[in-house]
């Protein structure tokens, strides 16, 4: 028991440490692949041989390659210092991206030296930020298990793949065409990303070697732009639940448009509260007294889609899929007059509502692209946010990553207030059959587990097992 | 508008593949058998991978196959570590990296006559198989170990045997050849040629230049481990380097310094210490007890020996570390004198310890080179030690000691060293079977003082004759900077003692050329370091003196600039100071309405007829609670007058003023003091 308690407090003396190693380590690793080329790391490498193997002069003659490596490692560098040449780097991005669907996009480099430039490089950088100890504590390695202890211990490799899932993609570089003096050339980039939200383009860096081949001299251009990934999306069926339609407040202002295609019924007195813009002037003027316009009430189908953000001891694998459940049921078709509000813990309570007049399904995935796991706030703030708007809503579609005791109590209540629901759980396949249905045991067919891996399968049971 | 797309993505994929083109690998391996006379070996291999240009035949090596051969290498690999270790020790390292060549061969020849020409880097790293067997889809990166195997090649050739400037041409042929193919297509042969050349010649200076940085390291350590050591010679033992391997160096710090008369004819050997019982490699002395020495009247001469008249002066100045040291002094030394010591110890072997406050010492030593006041000889020393005894007893029977006077052995035994030996500095290799010191003798023939200092004084007791192993310093360099002789540490030195004649007389058989073979490997800056020793002894020597003299009031007139600076910083501090004062107040200081009035005179009376104001009072209550006589004109209107002329925004008029003047001008004639 003392051991595991040394051990842990060495670690975490060592950790802290080591992380800020990681950074030196990854930017000089990053530095030498990016400035090296092949032949120059090989060079590089031999440097470092010849350099350990030759300390004693006496003994071998290994000093004399280290000299002969080195002098030609420091002429390619100084050499690189003579790229005078500037370019015009343009790129054009598509609107969205998804999660690990590949991508193109276009990038225009134009010479604008009076030389032709040959052998040339393009390196697009995406923004990177290093994970801070915190988040490197909490992150799951997902490749744990195929992990030595070493790496296990050290973490390098589990740091490393947080830095490429910050980083959002890798963009390898491509060689361009000879590039006449004043002559634009396309090249088409193609990346993959591997996480949601806005891929952060930085630079864009035109790489020439040197004689030796060995150095890239650099001319970087600042080019920041953003690219919007969206989540993953499955083929979803159009969820149909057995609410009824609902009087919606501001009836279908709410929905269409500000203005004068209201649905206009009657005039009466001003009451306290009645917002400006409702007051009918004319009527005012010749009155003496405010007169207001009154609207037919509106009913619609509107139903809630409920996202668990509360990653608590679910796999952040879990979380991911749980969002594109989200998207894939925000995609489905559904009838023109039903809305959709989707409901979901972050840094506040958020909601936002898509259908008819309002933000389209377009808006909708670009709000799940950013969705963060919430580990501030408890799963009591998303009850509250549910029944503040249970009142408006025909149905709740709840897209839960645990199925836990106080879920089920949750999701018990909902039941008895009489509202129609389907509750989802993205589980772990080792989890998802051992799962009981707990309230839901009566209604089965409001029920599905959806196992990560095979989620698509799991939403085309909905599919066949149409909720009544 | 030319359109180009960049290779499509995968998560790990290779851009690193580079190919030797034909024939260089074949030139590494060539180039490496030349350096480490393994020549048949690397002409099979060279053909061997060369042949896979020509030939047709591929075989379908799979992952597994390639996986197996990169185990079957590194398991080879381990082997002739550890065989190596045991056999070689720390020395097998260098074995191994000779041999690389060998131990990649496998692996190399299979990619190259693979289907696929290249392997996967999960063959060479273990972590990476497992990864690559258990995240399906993922592409690892594939190598081709063509250019990094010539790289293993000249490293290893690095360690071969010929250290020659061919090594040097070979890598900057074989380097041109490997650069070629990888050279950019913007660049022609005429900026890649010159600057191929100029890499070259940066090179080779730079290859020069490491050569020398690792002897002036290696001096720079030398001369700071001698700075520790040397001081504390012990008169008890030395341990002679005999039997070291490698380059015998010492630093050029100069010890010690010689002021003589007398320009030198030939080198004054100045004594440390001397031993008599010799066992593997060291040297030590039989019952080497100090007794002191009692000062002559005054205090400051020292005699260690009345018998004989000295014919001979130096002064040796030097450096003691502790407050006790030994100090050298010349063979045959009658007296010490011009010194301050507190006491001085002499053994028996004519060692010499100084009592006195550490740092420089001076002294001056008179002496008679012909004759010592050491100890009559004991059986001790003529002991030769069983380990060496054949071999000495081999030389001395070859050159007929025990039939000859001492004398004339004596002078046999130089001739021998002097015909048949010679000086060096550096051992190479181990002796098989042998002692270092019997290889001497008998096989290499070569070696540094310690080395003929040793066998002569086991030669002189083989051939009857006492003798004994003396240390110091051989005096022979003059400084013309100095004007004195100076002995470096390198000018340290071991010569024999025989007894002959019935006084001890120095045999000293190292070639003479053992200085300036010293003096050349000297370093160009050693005249700088000379110019800041020789800087360091005066000041030195300049406290010494003023110590000696019993006078350190001089060292006050170091106050002097000391004070002048402080009266300075304390003169500028406050004139700063007082201007920044005045730079504060004056642009501040707003004057205050009514403070003209000549009510303060009265004021001012006042307070000298002693009527004492309190803190924060009012003058009207101050002159409300001052007792005035009943003479005193009354001072209310005035007071009133000037409270308007000093507060009321309206103030006073001329007339009110004038009133108010005239009534103070009164009141003050009659309020005299």
């Amino acid at each position: 028991m003392r051991d595991d308690s040394r051990a842990r407090s060495a670690r975490a003396i060592i950790r802290p440490f080591l992380l800020r190693n990681f950074g030196l380590v990854y930017r000089l690793s990053q530095w030498i692949r990016r400035r090296f080329t092949p032949a120059g790391m090989l060079v590089l490498g031999g440097l470092v041989a010849a350099g350990v193997f030759g300390i004693d002069t006496r003994r071998t003659l290994a000093f004399q390659i280290f000299a002969l490596l080195f002098s030609l490692l420091v002429l390619s560098i100084v050499t690189a210092m003579t790229f005078r040449s500037r370019f015009r780097v343009h790129r054009l991005l598509p609107e969205f991206g998804t999660v690990n669907q590949p991508l193109t996009y276009r990038v225009i480099v134009e010479n604008l030296s009076h030389r032709p430039q040959a052998s040339l490089r393009l390196l697009e950088e995406l923004r990177t930020r290093l994970p801070a100890y915190n988040e490197f504590k909490a992150a799951r390695d997902p490749s744990k298990e195929r992990r030595n202890w070493f790496d296990r211990y050290v973490g390098y490799p589990r740091w490393l793949e947080l830095v490429h899932r910050n980083r959002g993609a890798a963009i390898q570089p491509i060689d361009l065409d000879v590039l006449a003096p004043r002559e634009a050339i396309e090249a088409r980039i193609g990346l993959t990303p591997v996480r949601r939200g806005y891929l952060e383009f930085s630079r864009s860096v035109i790489a020439r070697p040197d004689p030796f081949g060995l150095f890239n001299a650099f001319y970087a251009t600042e080019n920041v732009q953003s690219l919007l990934v969206l989540p993953k999306r499955y083929s979803a069926p159009p969820i149909q639940l057995p609410g009824k339609r609902a009087y919606q407040h501001g009836g279908i202002s709410l929905t269409v448009s500000v203005g004068d295609s209201q649905e206009f019924t009657s005039l009466r007195d001003y009451r306290p509260g009645d917002p400006l813009r409702r007051i009918h002037w004319r009527s005012y003027a010749k009155l003496g007294q405010p007169i207001v316009k009154e609207y037919q009430d509106e009913f619609f189908v509107r139903y809630g889609l409920v996202l668990d953000t509360f990653l608590q001891e679910a796999h952040e694998e879990v979380f991911e899929e749980a969002v594109s459940v989200a998207a894939s049921i925000a995609c489905a078709g559904r009838s023109q007059d039903s809305l959709l509000d989707l409901m979901f813990i972050g840094t506040d309570a958020h909601l936002f509502s898509s259908g008819r007049g309002l933000g389209g399904t377009d808006h909708m995935l670009e709000v799940l692209a950013c969705v963060r796991p919430c580990r501030e706030k408890s799963f009591s703030a998303l009850r509250q946010l549910v029944f503040k708007h249970a009142t408006k809503a025909s149905g709740f579609i709840f897209i839960l990553i645990n199925w836990d005791w106080e879920r089920q109590e949750f999701i018990r209540q909902i039941r008895l207030a009489g509202l129609p629901i389907l509750v989802l759980i993205v589980a772990q396949s080792n989890d998802a059959e051992t799962l009981d249905p707990g309230p839901m045991r009566q209604v089965p067919e409001q029920f599905c587990v959806l196992e990560v891996g095979k989620i698509e399968e799991g939403l085309g049971h909905l599919q066949q097992s149409p909720i009544h | 508008m030319a359109i180009f797309n960049n290779p499509p993505f995968t998560e790990t994929m290779n851009t690193s593949v580079i190919k030797a083109p034909p024939m260089l690998l074949a030139a590494g391996l060539l180039f490496w058998g030349w350096q480490t006379d393994q020549i048949v070996f690397s002409v099979l291999m060279a053909a061997m991978l060369e042949a896979s240009h020509w030939l047709k035949f591929r075989w379908a090596i799979s992952d597994r196959e390639f996986n197996r051969i990169s185990d079957f290498s590194s398991i080879l690999f381990v082997i002739i570590i550890v065989y190596l270790f045991m056999t070689q020790s720390i020395d097998g390292i260098f074995t191994i990296l000779q041999w690389l060549p060998f131990i990649f061969f496998l692996i190399v020849l299979a990619q190259v006559y693979s289907h696929h020409g290249r392997i996967k880097l999960s063959a060479l790293f273990i972590s990476l198989r497992r990864k690559s067997a258990q995240a399906a889809g993922r592409t690892i990166t594939e190598v081709d170990l063509t250019y990094p195997y010539f790289v293993v090649c000249l490293l290893s050739a690095s360690l071969g045997s010929h250290r020659s400037l061919w090594f040097f041409a070979g890598l900057c042929f074989l380097s041109a050849w490997a650069l070629w193919p990888v050279r950019p297509g913007r660049y022609g042969l005429r900026i890649w040629g010159p600057m191929l050349v100029l890499a070259f010649g940066l090179g080779y200076i730079g290859q020069l230049g490491m050569q020398n940085l690792q002897s002036a390291v290696e001096g720079m350590v030398l001369a700071w481990m001698d700075e520790l050591l040397w001081r504390n010679r012990d008169p008890e033992r030395v341990t002679t380097a005999i039997g070291s391997i490698g380059r015998l160096k010492l630093s050029d710090r100069i010890r010690l310094r010689v002021d003589a008369p007398n320009k030198l004819t030939t080198p004054l050997l100045l004594r440390e210490a001397t031993y008599n019982i010799f066992n593997l490699g060291i040297w030590s002395a039989h019952e080497p007890a100090f007794t002191f020495i009692d000062p002559e009247v005054g205090g400051t001469i020292w005699t260690l020996n009345r018998a004989a008249t000295p014919t001979q002066r130096v002064t040796i100045s030097t450096y003691l570390k502790n407050e006790k040291g030994m100090v050298p002094v010349p063979h045959g030394t009658r007296q010490i004198s011009d010194i301050a010591a507190v006491g001085i110890e002499k053994n028996p072997y004519g060692a010499i310890i100084l009592d006195m406050r550490p740092g420089l010492v001076r002294y001056r030593a008179t002496f008679d080179a012909e004759s010592s006041y050491d100890a009559a000889p004991t059986p001790t020393d003529l002991i030769v030690p069983d380990q060496y005894r054949a071999e000495i007893a081999q030389v001395a029977t070859r050159l007929g000691l025990s039939g000859k006077a001492p004398k004339a052995a004596a002078e046999a035994i130089k001739d021998f060293f002097k015909q048949n030996f010679r000086y060096s500095l550096i051992q190479r290799g181990r002796y098989a079977g042998s002692t270092p010191l019997a290889d001497f003798l008998m096989n290499s023939r070569k070696g540094h003082c310690e080395y003929f200092a040793t066998a002569t004084a086991l030669l002189l007791r083989a051939a009857g004759i006492p003798a004994r192993y003396a240390i110091g310093y051989s005096i022979q360099e003059y400084s013309a900077l100095e004007w004195q002789y100076i002995a470096r540490a390198r000018h340290a030195h071991a010569w024999a003692l025989a007894y002959i004649g019935h006084h001890w007389e120095v045999v000293d058989t190292t070639p003479a050329i053992w200085a300036g073979l010293e003096d050349a490997s000297a370093p160009w800056w050693q005249a700088f370091f000379d110019l800041w020793s020789w800087g360091s002894y005066r000041l030195a020597d300049w406290r010494y003196s003023d110590v000696n003299n019993g006078d350190p009031t001089s060292l006050l007139w170091l106050l002097v600039p000391l004070f002048a600076i402080l009266a300075w910083r304390l003169y500028r501090s406050e004139r700063v100071s007082r201007s920044k004062d005045l730079a504060q107040t004056e642009p501040n200081r707003c004057p205050r309405r009514g403070e003209d009035s000549r009510f303060y005179l009265l004021v001012d009376r006042l307070g000298k007829l002693g009527f004492v104001r309190r803190q924060g009072e009012t003058l009207r209550a101050w002159i409300a609670r001052i007792k005035l006589d009943g003479s005193t004109p009354p001072i209310g209107p005035i007071l009133d007058l000037h409270y308007c002329y000093r507060f009321d925004p309206k103030g006073i008029d001329a007339r009110q003023r004038q009133a108010m003047n005239s009534m103070v001008e009164t009141w003050l004639e009659k309020m005299k003091v």
